[in-house]
């Protein structure tokens, strides 16, 4: 079979396995898009403090901001964290020495391990903007395939910084706790529940640097400003660059995890 | 399966350290396709050890080896193609599953081509007397059911080579004799197995190989 036959049988496979286990575990689900409405009703209420400042022109353009602002911050967390939370659960639960014997791909692995997680956070945005509209989410020129596409773009970029989080459990048990650390601090400065400009100086040199900052600009302008092609493109091949260095390097860490776990016979410890 | 003339196993002076205790030295064995190897040690002896560094996850400090013609360091990705590995772990299954939805991922890992898997899972359900219980959950099973399950999971895409530790434990004697005849099946179809026990007793008079684990090295030793 073919590279990328072998690569969809396998990640396949894992998104059969983990909507099995999430299945049985309803009450998760349903509690999940209770906290969507909690959170997305409470900055309602924020924004009406926030309204006609030298940042937002309405209380529903900060709402606007916000609520872009936490969907993309969930496909990040989903795609970077839930790499390392699998490859933990499987090391927790006896399963990672024994997948370590397929013969399957590091990238169907790593894919197959934050399938899920990232297919849950997309619908789960779309669940908040369903939620979102009757709040006060308008006022929008979306264009709805390049917003799917820049939200794909944004997994396939955490998920290679999830490779790396992964790598980290993989070589030395721990690593859920700091990619989401990591999570946390992108979210903070990269303007997601508030501008980068009220940032001090420097903390906007740092926010340049956070992956999640170009995916921000790209969702906004994707479901604020739909028609801007010319400026939409740019900031989607944007995320294509970050994602092609980020990948490989994701890669090579979890091999050399793996290799340095297959050294030290600890693929099996937890 | 191997080609022929190709041994299933052909281990030279492997030797494997844990923080200064060494657990295998020198150790070498060869295994033909078609036939079972029972390695014989006592608790700790590094039969484990020995089957993880041929099934890939673990790296010998020393040595090396071929399975099924491939080189263990140099071509483990193609290793892993050719063994069916049954570790002692009754947590190396996903427990909110059922023992048909664990095959189904593991089919898929194996290689078997979407058509082929339940058909597959099926077959070798019923030589293990798992029918009744391939859709309840793992939870609810017991050691020599989920032991079955195991063993099922190496069995799955007709791999060259079996690599199972401790096939018997936990198993009633229908379960003993049930196992007995899926490896013996799979050595008919051209495969090998290589079997680690603390005990022989329920593998003698199988017309297996026996090789002794002794401080770290392998002993040939008649039945």
């Amino acid at each position: 079979m073919s590279g990328i036959g072998s690569f969809v049988r396998i990640v396949g496979a894992f998104a059969r396995k983990d909507f099995r286990v999430l299945r049985s575990y309803r009450v998760g689900f349903i509690t999940g898009i209770l906290a969507t409405v909690y959170g997305l009703v409470s900055f309602r209420f924020v924004s009406h403090l926030v309204g006609d400042t030298k940042y937002f022109g309405s209380s529903s353009e900060y709402f606007r901001f916000v609520v872009i602002g936490v969907i993309v911050s969930g496909v990040m967390r989903a795609s970077m964290v839930s790499t390392a939370v699998s490859a933990r659960r499987d090391q927790v639960e006896g399963t990672l020495e024994i997948l370590a014997t397929q013969p399957i791909s590091l990238m169907a692995l790593g894919v197959g391990w934050a399938i899920v997680p990232i297919i849950e956070e997309l619908l789960a945005g779309l669940i908040t903007i369903a939620i979102a509209v009757p709040l006060g989410f308008n006022h929008i020129t979306p264009n709805w395939p390049a917003t799917v596409l820049v939200l794909i773009l944004t997994a396939i970029m955490f998920i290679a910084i999830g490779f790396a989080a992964a790598a980290l459990v993989l070589a030395i048990q721990q690593g859920t706790a700091a990619a989401g650390a990591a999570g946390a601090v992108m979210s903070l400065i990269s303007g997601a529940l508030f501008p980068i400009s009220v940032l001090p100086g420097w903390l906007r040199i740092v926010a340049d640097a956070s992956p999640l900052t170009y995916a921000l600009r790209a969702a906004r302008t994707a479901i604020e400003h739909g028609g801007d092609t010319s400026r939409l493109i740019g900031q989607m091949l944007t995320l294509v660059a970050i994602s092609a260095v980020l990948l490989p390097v994701g890669l090579l860490t979890m091999r050399l995890a793996f290799d340095y776990a297959r050294t030290r016979g600890t693929l099996a410890r937890f | 399966m191997v080609e022929d003339g190709i041994k299933a196993i052909e281990a030279r002076n492997l030797s494997k350290s844990f923080k200064g205790r060494v657990v295998l030295r020198d150790a070498s064995l060869t295994l033909p396709t078609g036939e079972a190897l029972v390695l014989q040690g006592e608790n700790g002896a590094g039969k484990t050890t020995l089957l993880r560094i041929l099934s890939t996850v673990v790296r010998p400090d020393g040595g090396n080896a071929r399975v099924a013609g491939f080189d263990l360091r140099r071509e483990a990705p193609r290793v892993r193609t050719q063994i069916g590995v049954a570790f002692v772990n009754e947590r190396s299954v996903y427990w909110r599953l059922s023992p048909r939805e664990n095959l189904m991922l593991f089919a898929a890992t194996r290689g078997v081509a979407a058509g082929d898997r339940r058909t597959q899972i099926d077959s070798i359900a019923a030589e293990l007397g798992m029918t009744a219980f391939l859709d309840r959950r793992i939870g609810e099973l017991s050691t020599g059911q989920r032991q079955r399950i195991m063993l099922a999971r190496a069995g799955l895409g007709n791999p060259s080579v079996l690599l199972i530790d401790e096939p018997l434990r936990g198993l009633d004697e229908p379960g003993v004799e049930d196992t007995i005849a899926f490896i013996r099946r799979r050595l008919a179809d051209g495969a090998a197995a290589l079997i680690a026990a603390p005990t022989v007793t329920e593998l003698r008079g199988r017309d297996f190989g026996l090789i002794r684990l002794l401080d770290g090295c392998l002993v040939p030793t008649a039945w």
